[in-house]
């Protein structure tokens, strides 16, 4: 077990920076700031963001730019967020990252590039839990690696953050039943769309939470396809190759809730 | 509103595939990076339909794109002027471009009408930020680099990945209707593009990083993919419609065809569904992908290359 790490997984809609329109969101922003708060009393000296929302095709990305700026409008949620965003990238990890990576066979990019759209899920995620500005990296989700291959990449994370100073959050940004509301809704009344999957995110929540890692794996396949999960349950699977479901450890639901009929939860390695 | 009722307000439709590899091998001074050039056969496909913009002056664009992708119902760009730098989160080191295009908003406005008429969720883009899709871009590039005629984007809503392909194909049916409808109203003289890779299955990594352009890498991703698209091609330069819409399902099964996103079913829809043969003007793989440049002139008078 490295005490180097620190785990969590958040959603990353912009909905969660607009806490006026819901209390559900309010919630789970709330719950994403505490997770922050954790971080830095830890002295946390980096965060790495796995954003399901940051796709790459060919091969793994790497954000390697040391100051990102700008101002990002989501492609669909444009009307309720206009997102200003400011990362301060650790090269150094970026670096070790990109590195790791190719040692281990796969083709993998550092993006260095003014204008980069930044997603909205690291954006989102950046807000609540890095108020501090804390130096961050991002690395993407390639559609093509499967779970086994993602399980790897999580992996090399791990060693590349333990191999530097300092503690290192690492913080899956993805949601967890996908099934959107495909029309207008009244925010006040947003709640999971499917009862099924509204069943299937609890008990696999429960099951992170108590640490249950074999049920949670004999589950998983049925679970993202049953429940559309975000990406086919990736988060979980760079989560689990850095370290975050070894015996022993637990991720802990903090909040639980729908945005827009997805499934949300804010969870905290333990 | 309405200038006049002209019921040939579109004058033409195209099958206008939008890999940004085409603009990185062009070379147009809107894109940052630079290439020694590459895809010329597909590049030069579209040489036809550059012609027949400059030729028909028409009023405007409208693009469907499957990299505008929105959840909630279809979506139409409504700010009157955009511009930016559209960094394709994908491929940054092949398209960096500085955009700027004027939106017929009048139009996009009567498409959002017609469309809730017929039944459509749909949403106007406001917002003076958004980021255009390199999708929407590359095709537009493609077709008209001047930029001098008005454009309307539409989103590609994402329903046929998620529900079924039945229905998702249905709602861009009435999506081509309320284009239809609005079209005539405001008395538009449109080209519309279909922003469509055929098949879809690409390599996953890329062959060459260090040259990208390097075409001794280029090839179709298999035969079996490359045969399904041949087929495909032929049946729409047939204008055998009944056929195409026959083997759709199976052709975005085998495929991972982008016309799932619901493109070219659109415009197709949009067209009233024209039994005339398409003018094929180039096919070529990018990456592995199948991407042909096909040309329905609904005036019935083909320009010439």
């Amino acid at each position: 077990m490295s005490d180097k790490i620190l785990y969590a997984w958040v959603p990353g809609l912009p909905h969660l920076l607009r806490p006026d329109l819901s209390e559900q969101y309010s919630q789970l922003a709330s719950a994403c700031e505490m997770i922050g708060e954790e971080f830095a009393k830890n002295n946390v000296k980096r965060i790495l963001y796995y954003s399901t929302q940051w796709l790459s095709v060919l091969g793994q990305s790497v954000q390697l730019k040391s100051r990102l700026r700008g101002l990002h409008v989501d492609e669909n949620w444009y009307d309720i967020a206009s997102l200003r965003f400011d990362f301060s990238i650790d090269q150094q990890f970026a670096n070790a990252l990109i590195e790791g990576t190719a040692a281990e066979g796969f083709q993998v990019r550092g993006v260095d590039y003014e204008g980069f759209p930044v997603d909205t899920g690291s954006i989102v995620a950046n807000q609540l839990v890095n108020k501090t500005n804390i130096k961050t990296s991002m690395y993407s989700c390639c559609v093509y690696s499967d779970y086994q291959q993602t399980v790897k990449l999580g992996a090399i994370a791990r060693k590349s953050a333990e191999n530097l100073d300092g503690k290192t959050a690492i913080v899956a940004v993805s949601g967890l039943s996908g099934r959107f509301f495909t029309t207008d809704i009244d925010y006040r009344e947003d709640h999971v769309r499917n009862p099924v999957d509204d069943q299937w995110n609890k008990k696999i929540l429960a099951l992170m939470a108590a640490g249950d890692w074999l049920t949670v794996n004999e589950l998983r396949d049925q679970y993202a396809a049953d429940a559309k999960v975000d990406m086919g349950f990736k988060a979980l699977a760079f989560l689990e190759g850095a370290g975050a479901c070894e015996s022993g450890k637990r991720l802990n639901t903090l909040a639980y809730g729908a945005i827009y009929g997805t499934g949300a939860g804010v969870m905290m390695g333990e | 509103m309405s200038k006049s009722l002209d019921k040939k307000a579109i004058l033409s439709g195209w099958l206008a595939p939008h890999p940004p590899h085409l603009v990185y091998g062009e070379n147009p001074p809107q894109n940052e990076p630079k290439s020694r050039g590459g895809w010329e056969t597909l590049r030069h496909a579209y040489d036809a339909c550059r012609q027949h913009i400059k030729v028909k002056k028409p009023d405007v664009i409208v693009v469907h794109s499957p990299h505008w992708q929105t959840v909630v119902g279809h979506h139409v760009l409504c700010v009157p002027k955009l511009k930016g730098l559209s960094v394709d989160p994908i491929f940054p080191h092949l398209f960096r471009y500085n955009f700027e295009m004027d939106v017929d908003c009048e139009l996009a406005r009567a498409i959002y009408e017609e469309g809730r008429s017929l039944g459509l969720t749909m949403r106007k883009m406001e917002n003076p930020d958004f980021r255009v899709d390199y999708g929407t871009i590359v095709t537009l590039h493609m077709m008209n680099p001047d930029w001098d005629i008005p454009v309307v984007a539409i989103s590609a809503n994402n329903s046929p990945y998620f529900y079924d392909d039945d229905v998702a194909q249905d709602q861009m049916l009435k999506l081509g209707e309320a284009t239809k409808h609005a079209i005539r109203k405001t008395g538009r003289r449109s080209v519309l593009a279909a922003s469509n890779t055929l098949s879809h299955l690409h390599f996953a990594e890329e062959p060459n990083p260090k040259l990208p352009e390097d075409m001794s890498k280029e090839h179709v991703f298999s035969q079996s993919q490359y045969e399904w698209d041949m087929r495909v091609i032929d049946m729409l330069c047939r204008g055998d419609l009944g056929a195409y819409f026959k083997c759709l399902p199976d052709f975005m099964r085998e495929t991972f065809a982008e016309v799932k996103s619901g493109s070219l079913t659109w415009m197709l829809s949009a067209m009233g569904m024209p039994t005339i043969p398409a003018k094929f003007h180039g096919y070529g793989s990018v990456i592995g992908t199948g991407n042909a440049v096909l040309e329905w002139d609904l005036s019935g008078r083909g320009v010439k290359p």
